[in-house]
């Protein structure tokens, strides 16, 4: 008879896990699943009802839009304004004509630009399909800068998770402002981001100012006093409070929940974008998300709360579920780390719980790096047993580091210099959370410490440089010897 | 001594002979004794005591570097790029099941891809329903970790729920390699000292290993037309050369063999050609790796190309030059081969 392999300790702890933390339902068998999203799917699919065939333009309407493109460059604006009323009117049937448009080599660059104007006017579902198309896989950048421009004057919300995706890839700052401004006027600041990466080292003076300019003005649009305020909340809990909620469209949360759907997908590729624009969804979607841990599909529900992980305290909502997902054997790990980076508080005690003995490793593991992240006084004890007790030296190295961001990094520091110089321990974990404790004593005042970052810093790689292997190997060395040989450094009594 | 002495010794000694015969025959008939307990397994560091061999194999593999490795730290910024850690350190295998993709695992990380993410069977395995606990190429109830002989363990789906993301099993499959009956052990995992009866070395050759690079491709200079061509064929990977996209690349870069204007130093290398597969940001770079058994053919021009040249192919772990625009391959990358071609 078997008594414990490693998967029956996985299987029976996590229960227990979720029962010593006095969650209610822990009584349950285990946390439900069920068939989550083809359901979902089906019946927003069912909301939006079939596509109508797309409309094939007659000669006499081509010949109008082709007329249209012509006249639109050049008119001023109340003409402008004219020939944008008749591009509504004819709507999604003058497409096809403006994709000809776009792609006749004889075509000028006006012409194309015209063409990307006239689809912004016609503002439906399959217009904004043709604009996020261009944004996607136009090969010139101005063309996909001015689509990005066009979208932000729509009111088709479902290119939002095409967008996001987009600007993981996108290489041309220009297109980026307006992808961001875009998401913006959909209530998704996930661009910011972004735009503070352009405005500090964006590739011309010009984007860079350009970038600066956009940052203040979402964040003036958005009513907030600057920049980094509106990161602030949106990255925070109070986002829908201060920013209002957008409602998204069926369409909408059709997207995003095909984009869950993509988790299960065998390509790690298609599940490491879903989860990029998972988690840079607006707030609504931690609904979705949470809804989605119940998914009998192990690898949706599993990279569902590595999504609500990735949302940060955007996602606190979720907190309650989560607790009751490390009742799931499968689920409980990736559970347990969600519920340090949301920041929920009442996660701290069933968090502490996973630590006991006899718990699945891999739940002790991320609820011990998860008590570091949520930041909890409370850890702090439990978190020092695990240092001090015959633990596998990994668990007791991610408890040391959960000290350090406790603030208790003078307890642990021999025990992680130990780390850096071991080779069954995580050494650029341990040289990480080194530093991190010598900044803090630096930053305190403490002129010893001050002194050994200094040193510290100088074996540092330079900027952009990539050391080789024994280039690692050999600075991790000389860290240790930093420490080895510091009175810093106090030794466990 | 009397008749009855000796018949109570006789009755004695028969007495003697039962009980010795009867403990003979509960030995022999009895139950085994019961196999010992198996353990519950949670660290590579227990497969120690008995795999003495197969663990220092993987003790010193990259298998057993995938996370610590200072190269993966820097190409995924320390696992900020969080999407790597699925692979580098992996929860079992058999857990999800063979092929299908592995799933990231929380614990031991510094591990690995250890011997539990390729051996240890979940409850739900039917092995593990006959009490079985891992894989291996023996059925050994009585082995403290109960292991099952499974077939799929040497397969090519085995490997392909990580080596696939990066598509060297379909490469592999693409190519002659599975018809010639040639799978991913017959390189990667080789039998120890080639004797099958010692088991596969569980180092995992590949491209650390400089030698096995050497032997997946040559290099090669043909004349045409008062030009130098220089070749490069695919002759020994099971897959493109190199595969595993973004990170690996291979460079040809020649020059002169006259030397420099001082006389003595040579001249700088010049680049002919780089194999790769991009990175998926890097959108402006197309996919050049060779495939496998294909050839390239780099005509090589420019000042001095057509008298006597040295054309050199080197291997990087890591794509990107220190100075793009002056790379330094004898400093940056290994070499593969290094030809001189003479008129």
């Amino acid at each position: 008879m078997r008594l414990l392999a490693t998967t029956i300790v996985l299987g029976a702890l996590a229960p227990a896990c979720a029962e010593k933390a006095g969650v209610k339902e822990a009584s349950r068998p285990a946390f439900e699943l069920r068939a989550v999203v083809a359901p979902e799917i089906a019946s927003l699919v069912a909301e939006i009802g079939p596509e109508a065939a797309a409309p094939v333009p007659d000669a006499e309407t081509a010949e109008r839009v082709r007329g249209l493109a012509d006249g639109y460059s050049g008119a001023d604006v109340r003409m402008k304004k004219i020939f944008a009323d008749e591009m509504k009117e004819i709507g999604e049937m003058g497409l096809p004509v403006l994709d000809g448009l776009l792609t006749e080599t004889s075509a000028t660059d006006a012409q194309r630009l015209a063409a990307i104007q006239l689809a912004g006017e016609i503002d439906t579902p399959r217009a904004a399909e043709w604009l996020v198309l261009r944004v996607e896989s136009a090969k010139e950048p101005w063309i996909r800068a001015n689509a990005a421009w066009q979208l932000s004057r729509s009111s088709q919300d479902q290119v939002v998770p095409r967008l996001l995706l987009r600007l993981k890839y996108e290489l041309d700052g220009e297109t980026v402002i307006w992808m961001a401004t875009a998401l913006a006027h959909f209530r998704n600041w996930a661009g910011l981001d972004g735009l503070g990466v352009l405005a500090s080292t964006g590739a011309t003076e010009e984007i860079r100012a350009s970038a600066t300019e956009r940052i203040g003005t979402l964040a003036r649009e958005a009513g907030v006093e600057d920049a980094a305020t509106l990161w602030k909340i949106w990255a925070g809990t109070e986002a829908e409070g201060r920013l209002g909620r957008a409602e998204p469209s069926p369409r909408h949360r059709l997207e995003v929940w095909r984009c869950i759907e993509r988790l299960a997908r065998q390509d790690l590729r298609s599940v490491d974008d879903a989860r990029f624009v998972l988690a840079r969804c607006a707030g609504w979607a931690v609904g979705p998300l949470t809804e989605a841990l119940h998914e009998e599909t192990t690898y949706i529900r599993t990279h569902a709360a590595q999504c609500l992980e990735r949302m940060g305290h955007r996602a606190a909502s979720a907190g309650p579920t989560l607790v009751l997902a490390l009742a799931d054997p499968r689920l409980a790990p990736n559970a347990a780390a969600a519920l340090g980076s949301i920041g929920w508080p009442p996660a701290a005690e069933p968090l502490v719980k996973c630590l006991d003995s006899g718990v699945d490793p891999e739940v002790r593991n991320a609820a011990a790096q998860a008590l570091g992240v949520l930041s909890d006084p409370a850890a702090v004890e439990p978190l020092r047993e695990i240092v001090s007790a015959e633990e596998p030296i990994d668990l007791r190295q991610t408890a040391a580091q959960s000290l350090v961001s406790l603030g208790r990094g003078d307890e642990v520091a021999a025990f992680l210099v130990e780390c850096l110089g071991s080779q069954r321990a995580d050494a650029s974990a341990a040289e990480a959370h080194l530093e991190t404790w010598l900044a803090s004593r630096a930053a305190g005042g403490d002129e010893e410490a001050r002194a050994a970052l200094e040193s510290w810093k100088a074996l540092a790689p330079a900027p952009g440089t990539m050391p080789a292997p024994a280039e690692t190997a050999a600075r991790q060395r000389d860290r240790l010897r930093i420490l080895e040989s510091s009175p810093l450094i106090r030794q466990p009594g | 001594m009397s008749g009855r002495s000796l018949s109570r010794i006789r009755y004695a000694f028969g007495a003697l002979v039962a009980v010795l015969g009867v403990w003979a025959l509960i030995v022999v008939f009895r139950e085994p004794p019961p196999p010992p307990l198996p353990r519950a397994f949670t660290t590579s560091e227990q497969c120690k005591s008995c795999h003495a061999e197969a663990f220092g194999e993987w003790e010193t593999s990259w298998h057993a570097q995938a996370w610590t490795d200072p190269d993966v730290r820097f190409l995924s910024n320390d696992f900020k790029n969080t999407d790597c850690i699925d692979c580098h350190a992996p929860r079992p295998v058999f857990e999800t099941g063979v092929g299908q993709r592995v799933l990231p695992r929380s614990a031991r990380q510094s591990e690995g891809v250890d011997c539990i993410a390729c051996h240890l069977l979940p409850e739900t395995a039917p092995e593990a329903q006959r009490g079985a606990i891992v894989a291996g190429t023996i059925d050994d109830g009585r082995a403290a970790c109960r292991p099952a002989a499974v077939r799929d363990l040497g397969s090519a789906d085995y490997c392909a729920v990580c080596h696939d993301q990066h598509k060297t099993v379909q490469q592999w499959k693409e190519s002659s390699w599975p018809a010639q009956g040639k799978g991913c052990v017959d390189c990667h995992m080789p039998f120890r000292g080639g004797d099958p009866s010692r088991g596969r070395d569980h180092t995992m050759h590949g491209g650390h290993d400089l030698e096995l690079v050497r032997s997946a491709v040559v290099l090669r200079g043909r004349r045409e037309d008062e030009k130098w061509i220089a070749e490069v064929e695919n002759v020994g990977a099971g897959h493109s050369f190199p595969t595993d996209e973004r990170s690996r690349a291979a460079d040809v870069f020649w020059r002169p063999l006259a030397p420099g204007a001082d006389g003595d130093s040579p001249r700088p290398w010049r680049h002919l050609h780089r194999f790769r597969d991009p990175y998926r940001h890097e959108v402006d770079l197309t996919n050049t790796l060779l495939t496998a058994h294909a050839t390239k053919s780099l005509p090589i021009e420019g000042e001095d190309a057509g008298g006597p040249v040295e054309v050199a192919l080197f291997y990087k772990r890591k794509p990107y030059w220190n100075d793009p625009a002056h790379p330094d391959p004898e400093q940056e990358a290994e070499l593969v081969h290094r030809i001189e071609l003479v008129p």
